[in-house]
């Protein structure tokens, strides 16, 4: 059989492996995390203050690797691009959604992958955040049924840059490295003159 | 030391994407959608010598989804689809078979001799159809 990426939808191996490699794979990511300093809240919240920006360099490391090798596979044929898991969009809710997700991530200094890093390494401020995760999440179905049609409004449907392009991915690849390392820059820039005066 | 080897690595993994960014034209996009399509339909085709119609089908509709400029896809689809079709032959062979009396049979000695006329045109008329209309209507296909 040929091999091609995304393996399980491919059906190079059942739901239950799948799972159980999703479990490893997250394994893996929170030690990655923990390792790369993401297991502290005062890491993480002064992104926002311009003061640090490891967050960032991670991010940008992460994103452009992955952009990478996912690119190189595709032009291979290894990769099936259009097979890779994105979720719908919302346009809407996805503006609301951030914006209130971005105001918890400053008050808190966690986000929810990074809080589960925290609760694994015994942090008592990220139990707090989890548990109002939680909180937030019983709420949220609690109220859905008023909310729905405003959660549901402006489905793009599984919108990726390249539809923006006309479905060329080189331009796609060549406009999210662009984007990536012109952040790294602006948060360099911000945390000179900024962040380094705020100290 | 360790920021340097970190910031050299980062500069050459993205330079290695944007060289092969600008490297690759419209024509090599296109050629590894052909790939992508050839390795679904040789899928396909083993999953097909492996009696698994469901696992064939699906890795059938993959190679059309990934080039559907490609005939590959279809004509695989159309392997899949006389073997579906085989498979539910048999038993409906045996029903025939066991309900026919002497004068059904005589009946069925004429349709017959004209049976092979009626292949002849019909595969006569079959390669003039094009490949498409068959994926079309895959989910009415049945016999």
């Amino acid at each position: 059989m040929e091999t091609i990426f995304p393996l399980y939808t491919n059906g190079f191996f059942d739901s239950h492996t799948n799972l159980m490699l999703a479990v490893l794979l997250g394994v893996m990511f929170g030690f990655i995390l923990e390792r790369a300093g993401f297991a502290t809240s005062a890491h993480i919240a002064p992104i926002f203050y311009f003061r640090n920006v490891m967050v960032a360099k991670v991010m940008v490391s992460a994103i452009v690797t992955a952009a990478t090798l996912i690119f190189l596979a595709s032009i291979f044929g290894y990769v099936d691009y259009s097979q890779l898991f994105i979720p719908t969009t919302y346009l809407w809710a996805y503006l609301a959604g951030g914006l209130l997700f971005g105001i918890g991530m400053v008050m808190s200094g966690w986000c929810p992958g990074t809080a589960v890093v925290g609760v694994a390494t015994a942090k008592i401020d990220a139990l707090f955040f989890a548990l109002g995760l939680f909180v937030g999440m019983y709420f949220y179905f609690d109220i859905y049924s008023y909310i729905a049609d405003f959660a549901n409004s402006a489905n793009l449907g599984r919108f990726t840059i390249d539809k923006l392009v006309g479905g060329d991915i080189r331009i796609s690849y060549l406009i999210t490295v662009g984007v990536s390392f012109g952040l790294l820059i602006f948060m360099l820039i911000m945390k000179k003159l900024v962040g380094d005066k705020n100290e | 030391m360790n920021k340097v080897i970190s910031i050299v690595g980062l500069v050459l993994i993205a330079a290695a994407g944007v060289l092969a960014a600008i490297s690759t034209s419209h024509e090599d996009i296109l050629k590894s959608k052909k790939e992508l399509c050839a390795k679904y339909t040789k899928n396909a085709q083993a999953a097909l010598a492996n009696n698994d119609i469901e696992k064939a089908f699906k890795f059938a509709k993959l190679a059309i989804k990934a080039d559907p400029e490609n005939r590959a896809g279809y004509k695989v689809l159309a392997q899949i689809t006389d073997a579906k079709c085989k498979a539910s032959q048999p038993s409906s062979a045996k029903a025939a078979a066991a309900s026919s009396t002497e004068a059904d049979n005589a009946k069925t000695e004429n349709k017959a001799a004209q049976k092979p006329e009626e292949k002849a045109s019909q595969t006569a008329a079959q390669p003039a159809k094009p490949a498409k209309p068959a994926a079309e209507e895959e989910e009415e296909m049945g016999c």
